[in-house]
């Protein structure tokens, strides 16, 4: 699949991040949360108004933004 | 004497906080996003007669500081003198913790790796073995439940060894791709020898071009192309475009390998089971209304838990204010000493102490049962998304929580929000939501003037916390658009496991923390308030009291806003601290006199008599959630911000706000009923 991020991903879905397209702050902040090249990710909640989505990564639960989320590409799994 | 300091360090949500209370014993609030790790807590350690100085960091996701408060972090770890630190891991999700560990370990080699919170991690099925986990990183490591005081002992061992030297640490190096690690080698022993740098992680920041760092060690060393040593060189580096995202993959993958020996799953379902509550809690459909019913459900408590009490304590506090009296007229106290004494501190502490502990005493166990299950953070993951139309985010909702305690609390809390702008808009809208000083006030008007019911009450509360909200939206809106001009920053919550409560802590923590420290408060402000308020309605100029003068001046103005001017004097003398607004409203009405001060329903009939009608009472509840922040959150706000605008802001958007609102509820009363 081609230019999916975790912003198109639904509660449930697995995949594996590819590439952080992300600049500025955040992108450090991704790293230190644990969001790397080449680590599995699980959608697992969306807020009651779809944004925004909650991940589990590397064992801990991180909520992003849509907007935020859509830097971060990856494969579905 | 103090034979060394360390310093305490971790992720936000480790229990960090609860490391540092059990083992100094100082009394301090824990979690992260209620700024109570303000600054660095410092704490002794004592043992065998020696003492450790701790220093509690604030919780922070990594080194490379984007907030008010990791900035404090940062700036210690790097710059400050220590001997050794401890990184506070949450056993649940170690592999996390370890990036933050890893970074701490590259720049103090000294660190001992404490995991926390093993029984949460059991329950869950997961293990740690920290034989492996010392084997692989080289460094000491102790698993723990500070919650239960399991290990502390050893702990507590562990740091004064660590200290002397009795337990070596012998951290192994990451490593880094090979055009990496030549610079990092060459820049690294530079500023060991001549900046006293003890790991190499100051080098990767430089040769990251971190802007955070690199700022504060030019603050402390002079600018780096200045220094010739420096300068030349990183010159002589070929240093690649992604180094930055090289050195964070080496540091979290080397997380992952040190994990997969050190963490064992013996049932990885029983993690998701948070996920099925979650679905229910965060849920499309359920979600808000179940946080709305929440709320509802704890000021239904508040409010109806807390009338006897209340009436017990006012008929208690009026019996031996009887009592004084008569031991007073005994041993023949001076009538206008007497007076003051009894009049005017007695009867306002009597108040504030009757109206202000029942709820408080209901309200804050049931709220710290929410935070320490680990509910609010669903709060902003909620409303974030209103947080964001309005240009800011849904990490604004925990510090309106944090309001809910106490404005200055609020404000502090405000830390936790990374942007600037996002921060100074929480602050200024911040005492929208109404504090336990203005809670009793409010609760008291509603059952005086609006219900009796318990329930009735406590939705009228509900609507009255949820407008304040939508007036949070609708003001840091406006503020984004106009002087705090911008687009909402990026945004990452964490959102922890759900917790079981542990009560007695809860209990303890929110009587002895919150109850008995605001409370406190209020009864030092109440004794000169008492003072000044009983001055204020017994001495006389042309045969009328200050407070008659006073009141009779605003009048005309009030009388715009659908108040009077005995109400707004209530709240103009009340800055010091909003619980004292409606004992000064009574003291006016009653003429100094305040005797007929006691219950619920005496109070309402002494407002009626002196015309206080349906509309005043809307609009008095409404000026009560929207005037001036008190004078102690002014400070707060001041100090925060160190800018005398956003303090004037912070005190003129809630006023300008209440006027508005009030005037225009007069008006239609006055049109149309």
């Amino acid at each position: 699949m081609k230019n999916f991020s975790l912003c198109d991903m639904k509660k449930g879905d697995m995949a594996l991040i590819e590439k952080i397209k992300t600049k500025g702050a955040l992108r450090q902040r991704l790293f230190d949360l644990g969001f790397v090249e080449g680590t599995k990710v699980k959608c697992v909640k969306t807020s009651p108004f779809g944004d925004p989505k909650a991940f589990l990564v590397r064992g801990s639960v991180i909520a992003l933004r849509n907007e935020d989320s859509s830097g971060i590409l990856g494969v579905k799994l | 004497m103090i034979s060394g300091t360390i310093a305490l360090a971790g992720n936000p949500n480790v229990g960090k906080s609860t490391v540092f209370n059990s083992l100094t014993g100082l009394n301090q609030h824990t979690g992260n996003w209620s700024g109570k790790t303000v600054g660095a807590a410092e704490g002794i350690l004592k043992r065998n007669g020696k003492e450790i100085k701790l220093i509690d960091l604030p919780g922070t996701y990594s080194l490379s500081a984007d907030s008010a408060e990791e900035d404090v972090t940062r700036d210690f770890l790097c710059f400050e003198k220590f001997d050794a630190a401890v990184v506070v891991c949450d056993a649940c999700c170690l592999e996390r913790n370890l990036i933050f560990a890893l970074q701490v370990a590259q720049l103090v080699p000294k660190t001992l790796i404490c995991v926390n919170m093993i029984d949460d991690a059991r329950k869950k099925g997961i293990e740690i073995d920290t034989d492996a986990l010392s084997k692989e990183t080289g460094l000491p490591a102790i698993k723990i439940s500070a919650a239960n005081s399991e290990g502390i002992e050893e702990l507590e061992k562990s740091i004064f060894e660590l200290a002397n030297g009795k337990i070596k640490t012998d951290f192994i190096p990451l490593r880094y791709p090979k055009n990496i690690e030549k610079p990092l080698d060459e820049l690294s022993s530079v500023l060991k020898s001549e900046f006293g740098f003890r790991g190499i992680y100051p080098a990767l920041k430089i040769l990251e071009n971190d802007k955070g760092f690199i700022g504060e060690f030019e603050k402390r060393f002079g600018k780096i192309p200045e220094n010739k040593t420096l300068h030349s060189l990183l010159d002589s580096f070929e240093i690649p475009d992604d180094v930055s995202e090289k050195i964070s993959a080496c540091t979290v993958f080397r997380a992952e390998e040190i994990c997969l020996s050190a963490v064992k799953f013996s049932d990885k379902n029983k993690i998701c089971k948070d996920d099925k509550i979650d679905s229910v809690l965060t849920g499309k459909i359920l979600g808000i209304p179940l946080m709305l019913l929440l709320f509802a459900f704890i000021f239904w408590l508040t409010v109806s838990g807390a009338n006897y009490p209340s009436e017990f304590l006012s008929s208690l506090f009026a019996k031996i204010g009887e009592w004084l009296n008569s031991a007073f007229l005994k041993i023949g106290v001076p009538h206008l000493l007497k007076s003051l004494l009894l009049d005017g501190i007695w009867k306002v502490l009597s108040w504030v102490v009757a109206v202000m502990l029942p709820p408080m005493a209901i309200f804050f166990p049931l709220f710290t049962f929410l935070e320490d299950i680990g509910y609010l953070p669903r709060i902003a993951f909620n409303l974030d998304k209103g947080f964001k139309s309005s240009g800011t985010c849904g990490k604004q909702a925990l510090t309106m929580c944090m309001g809910i305690g106490c404005g200055s609390v609020g404000v502090t809390g405000a830390r936790i929000i990374d942007s600037p702008r996002e921060r100074l808009i929480a602050i200024i809208t911040n005492s929208f939501m109404p504090c336990n000083g203005k809670l009793p006030a409010i609760i008291a008007l509603i059952s005086m003037f609006f219900t009796d019911s318990a329930v009735l009450g406590a939705v009228i509360l509900t609507a009255l916390v949820a407008f304040s909200v939508l007036m949070t939206l609708f003001a840091s809106k406006i503020l984004s658009k106009t002087v705090l001009k911008g687009i909402p920053a990026s945004f990452t919550l964490e959102l922890p496991p759900y917790r079981l409560p542990k009560i007695k802590k809860i209990i303890i923590r929110s009587v002895l923390d919150r109850t008995l420290k605001i409370l406190a408060r209020a009864v030092i402000v109440a004794v000169p308030a008492g003072i000044i308020i009983w001055l204020c309605s017994n001495v006389l100029i042309n045969e009328k009291t200050m407070l008659e003068i006073f009141s009779l001046f605003l009048d005309p103005f009030a009388r715009i806003f659908g108040l009077d001017g005995n109400i707004l004097s209530g709240f103009i003398l009340s800055f010091p601290a909003n619980e004292i607004a409606l004992p000064i409203m009574a003291m006016g009405y009653s003429g100094g006199e305040l005797s007929e001060l006691g219950s619920i329903a005496e109070t309402a009939l002494l407002f009626s008599e002196n015309g206080f009608d349906f509309t005043n009472a809307v609009c008095t509840l409404i000026f009560f959630l929207f005037h001036w922040p008190c004078a102690t959150t002014l400070i707060t706000i001041q100090k925060e911000t160190k800018n005398i605008k956003w303090t004037i802001l912070s005190a003129a958007v809630p006023l300008l706000l209440g006027f508005s609102l009030c005037f225009a509820i007069n008006l239609i009363s006055k049109l149309f009923l």
